[in-house]
């Protein structure tokens, strides 16, 4: 029934412990090192903002306070928890709180993985690293303060709890329905965990349909009866998964909100990280997929259907959106483990590779990923705030809490969440949440503005606009430097204020 | 059959690319002076610095068709390039599925979608057919079949005389050789002796390459432009492809993947090394799409085919293909079709989508009366219908101007970039030419030194209100 099944580890049975580290704790110690990168998302302050304001009112948030242009308007904000999170630690340990917390989840996330690897029966050795190099590389692109960390984390936890019953015959947690509960209310992706239930349902209903009809013998009678079984648990928990979403403070709105970006309208395509990934710049996610594309022309091991759907559907997503490259790690994952297994036995050379690998990547887990956490961990936290330079606009909102300027503000797409809780005394004009924007004229004022329309000064003048802070090299700038009606009042190497004459 | 006749008559279609315009202009001034440009004259911003028409014998083909049969002749040579790149493919398949049945068939329509995606009345269109050709020939000498490798060295003579691509058909050889010695390394027989076939082959078509007019150069220059990154994001022909936008494409490779994850038949090492040159070379660059059906396609035929032997959909195309008498219906077809393009039909040219009022107004202008500041694609249209009166700025020939810096500059003031007014002063520019609706447009009004001086459904003209005084403003 199972088409790879799952290998004793090690082809010579389990490799003696060794005194070295196995190579997956350096992998998983390096990998949490690199992630304690600054912080270069703007969409991070948004955040913070409403977590500060959630945390002092102490009610979820349900219509829009930040903005000039939709004040007052609906706003289904899925991600409310992730926000308090969010903030919560940035009270405990300002920003170097969100990169530490940003690591752990990350890293985390592959030690997930790396159990799902196990179930599967490559828990160590080549295929165990390349699987982990790969879901760690391509996870780099969105490793980012944002509470898409906690979708990455539930994600690779559903797909090892669903392996684990695939492969392990363990029945599915009923604790995922109260992860479930917990992921709705921090960030928008908890769909795809329920939708990760779908390709081993239509797998193990594919092999149920091909059993119908008599059994043959005992043996097969228990096998249908057990195949049965799972079906009935998966589905079950499945349904109580999807119940427990509408625990949410917008109900139903909560689980219809995801399915907007199913297809992707005018507005989103505005936005780099929903754009499809330009290779000329994505070098490594490239490599990584041809790895993926060379392992798969090589197997001759056969492909089950779970595997194939999360295949299809992985680089569905990811040739369409550059953000969904972590999925090369959660669905891709198992399945190319099992396969790079499956080409090593090929070759001669594949099975000295291999035993090579196991022989050194058998150490105890541990104390090395352990330090580097903890080493990592106190010196990010406790050094200069780890924001990248030259990245936000500081000078500028200092510029503007000095001086005061009367007027509403024009703001650059990207400063919007920065300005949200850095500058609250400036309602922002736009920001990160194109979904609010999007329902009404807001965000297409915005784009006639941005985007030089003959009618940009009418826009501005309608909206009561008398400020505008952008970046220093955006187009925008060039025609207000070009205005008569427009002077600059101040400028730095990040961004440049004009203010009405 | 049915397929290729109608991916002629589609391939067909209306006069789109604005590049052709320059290589008629240079094939006209190649045929009238009987010399090839060295130097440019067509610009002011580079006039007088080295510029080499290395497609030259491109050039005077396309003027000849030009001359005899107009703007459809150009199209149904297109079409006709098209088509005997697919007719080429085919037979390159049709080696991996010898009784074409499913996966034949399957792997000509994808193959028809890859060759139409750039499927233009340029010089690359050479290089599609003899990159096909090259492939055909190597694939069928080292399937043990009819050796044609001896026809290699003249067809790159000829290459290197019509486009640049010439240089991608000695690295498919190259690859060949590579392949050929990992399939070595992995067990594969035979391949000591066809290695050295193949460099004495590689050897002699690397010495045709050097028989034109600009000898190594040609070689050279292609690679200098290759993994330039700013040529690459900025050229829309160049950047890599928009699956949002390219669902085809998407499609398609989705079912490769899909053939790669269910077919389990495992690959040689050469098919596993074309397989990713294809996949990476497109990824890079849409126009790099032909490599898909070049590299990735017969592989794909060959597991389709496999996977499907036995299936009767498979069994119905069989049959189809063994019906005689379809390379002669597709003749009669693809000659009276292209008769009635040529001389039955209007040029087919969409209305409205090259400028050909902006050119009115500019002909209104005495000669040399103005500096233009063009809209890049507007370059080569310029050039061909202006025929000197105006020079332009820029043009399509990328390489020249990128290396005077004129390029970074005029991607300053169509990008609104700082120093955007400098540009226009310190090239003395007093007329603005770019496409409706461009921003410029906007903030030449705001700026209140320019006025809009002509408008038409495709494009726009500013001329500065006072003349340019040099310098910076």
């Amino acid at each position: 029934m199972s088409d790879l099944r799952p290998a004793a580890e090690g082809s010579a049975g389990k490799p003696a412990a060794s005194a070295l580290p196995g190579l997956r704790e350096v992998l998983l110690a390096l990998f949490f090192l690199g992630s304690l990168t600054p912080v270069v998302d703007y969409d991070v302050w948004l955040h913070l903002a409403a977590g500060r304001e959630m945390w002092s009112k102490a009610q979820v948030l349900s219509v829009d306070v930040f903005s000039h242009t939709v004040p007052g308007e609906a706003w289904v904000y899925h991600e409310w928890l992730a926000a308090v999170v969010s903030y919560g630690l940035w009270l405990l340990g300002g920003v170097n709180a969100l990169v530490v917390f940003k690591a752990v989840m990350m890293t985390a996330s592959m030690g997930v993985l790396l159990a799902t690897f196990a179930v599967r029966g490559h828990g160590r050795g080549a295929p165990a690293l390349v699987g982990l190099m790969a879901a760690a590389v391509s996870a780099n692109n969105v490793a980012l303060e944002r509470p898409h960390l906690f979708t990455i984390l539930f994600l690779n936890l559903f797909v090892y709890w669903l392996n684990r019953q695939r492969y392990r015959g363990m029945p599915l947690p009923w604790g995922m329905a109260v992860i479930a509960a917990l992921w709705a209310n921090l960030h928008g992706g908890f769909v795809l965990g329920l939708l990760a239930f779908g390709p081993f349902l239509v797998e193990d209903l594919w092999h149920l349909v091909r059993r119908r009809g008599p059994v043959d013998g005992q043996d097969e009678a228990l096998a249908v009866s057990r195949l049965r079984e799972r079906i009935l648990r998966t589905a079950l928990v499945l349904a109580a998964c999807v119940f427990a979403t509408l625990a949410n403070p917008y109900g139903v709105e909560t689980l219809l909100y995801p399915l907007q970006y199913a297809s992707p309208s005018p507005f989103m395509r505005q936005i780099e990280e929903w754009a499809s990934p330009n290779f000329q710049r994505q070098i490594v996610l490239e490599a990584v997929l041809l790895v993926l594309v060379a392992v798969g022309v090589f197997s001759k091991a056969p492909v089950g259907l779970a595997d194939g759907i999360f295949a299809m559907a992985s680089v569905h997503l990811i040739l369409t959106g550059v953000r969904n490259s972590f999925l090369v790690g959660s669905f891709l994952g198992p399945a190319l483990v099992s396969h790079v297994a499956a080409c090593l036995e090929q070759p001669s050379w594949g099975g000295r590779l291999r035993r090579k690998l196991e022989r050194f990547d058998s150490g105890t887990f541990g104390p090395l990923l352990a330090l580097a956490v903890l080493l990592g961990g106190t010196v990010a936290l406790t050094g200069t705030p780890r924001v990248a330079p030259g990245r936000f606009p500081e000078g500028a909102v200092r510029f503007l809490e000095r001086q005061r300027p009367p007027g509403r503000l024009f703001n650059d797409y990207d400063f919007g969440g920065y300005l949200m809780f850095h500058l609250p005394a400036y309602p922002v004009f736009v920001d990160g949440r194109v979904d609010v924007y999007s329902k009404h004229s807001a965000f297409a004022d915005f784009l006639s503005v941005w985007h030089l329309s003959a009618d940009w000064e009418r826009v501005l003048e309608r909206r009561g606009v008398r400020i505008a802070l952008l970046e220093q090299r955006q187009s925008l700038a060039a025609l207000l430097g070009a205005s008569p009606n427009w002077q600059e009042v101040f400028r730095d190497d990040v961004a440049v204020i004009f203010l009405k004459r | 059959m049915l397929v290729l006749a109608i991916a002629f008559w589609a391939g067909i279609g209306t006069l789109r690319d604005f590049d052709i315009w320059w290589h008629l202009a240079a094939g006209k001034e190649i045929v009238e002076t009987a010399i090839i440009p060295r130097t440019d004259h067509w610009s002011h911003t580079v006039d007088g610095k080295p510029w080499f028409a290395h497609e030259w014998l491109a050039e005077i083909f396309f003027y000849g068709v030009w001359r005899a049969a107009g703007e459809n002749g150009l199209l149904v040579w297109k079409a006709l390039m098209g088509l005997f790149t697919l007719m080429t493919l085919g037979r390159l398949f049709a080696l991996a599925d010898p009784r074409r049945g499913l996966g034949h068939i399957a792997g000509l329509l994808a193959a028809t979608v890859c060759v139409h995606y750039h499927l233009l009345e340029r010089p690359h269109m050479f290089t599609n057919l003899f990159l096909a050709l090259e492939v055909l020939a190597l694939e069928e000498w080292s399937r043990g079949g009819r050796d044609r490798l001896g026809w290699l060295p003249p067809l790159f003579l000829l290459w290197a005389n019509l486009h640049g691509g010439v240089v991608i058909g000695l690295a498919v050889l190259a690859m060949y050789g590579l392949g050929i010695a990992l399939d070595a390394a992995a067990g594969r027989e035979g391949s000591a002796s066809a290695l050295r076939r193949l460099v004495r082959i590689g050897a002699l078509c690397l010495a045709a390459c050097l028989f034109n007019p600009r000898g190594l150069w040609l070689l050279v220059y292609p690679l200098k432009y290759a993994g330039h990154g700013t040529l690459a994001a900025e050229i829309t022909e160049w950047t890599s492809p928009d699956f949002r936008e390219f669902r085809p494409m998407e499609g398609l490779l989705l079912a490769l993947a899909a053939l790669a994850l269910f077919a389990r038949f495992g690959a040689r090492p050469s098919e596993a090394l074309f397989v990713l040159a294809g996949l990476h070379l497109f990824l890079q660059s849409k126009r790099n799409i032909v490599f898909v059906a070049l590299f990735l396609l017969p592989v794909a035929v060959d597991r389709l085919a496999r996977l499907s032997a036995g299936w009767r959909l498979s069994g119905a195309f069989e049959r189809t293909a063994r019906a005689g008498g379809g390379g002669l219906v597709l003749a009669a077809f693809v000659f009276a079709l292209s008769c009635h393009v040529v001389f039955v039909q209007q040029p087919r040219i969409s209305p409205g989508y090259f400028p050909d009022e902006t050119v009115e107004y500019l002909r209104s202008r005495a000669p040399g009366e103005v500096r233009m500041l063009n809209e890049f694609v507007f370059g080569g249209y310029f050039i061909w219908k202006l025929q000197g009166r105006h020079r332009v700025f820029i043009d399509s020939r990328t390489d020249m101007y990128f290396d005077e810096n004129v390029f970074a500059e005029y991607l300053a003031v169509f990008k609104l970039a700082m120093g955007w007014r400098l540009v226009l002063d310190k090239r003395k520019i007093d007329l603005c030419v770019f496409e409706l609706g461009h921003p410029l447009s906007t903030v030449l009004a705001t700026t209140g030194q320019w006025r809009q001086v002509h408008r038409d459904a495709s494009s726009e003209v500013w001329e500065r209100l006072r003349p340019a005084t040099g310098g910076s403003s």
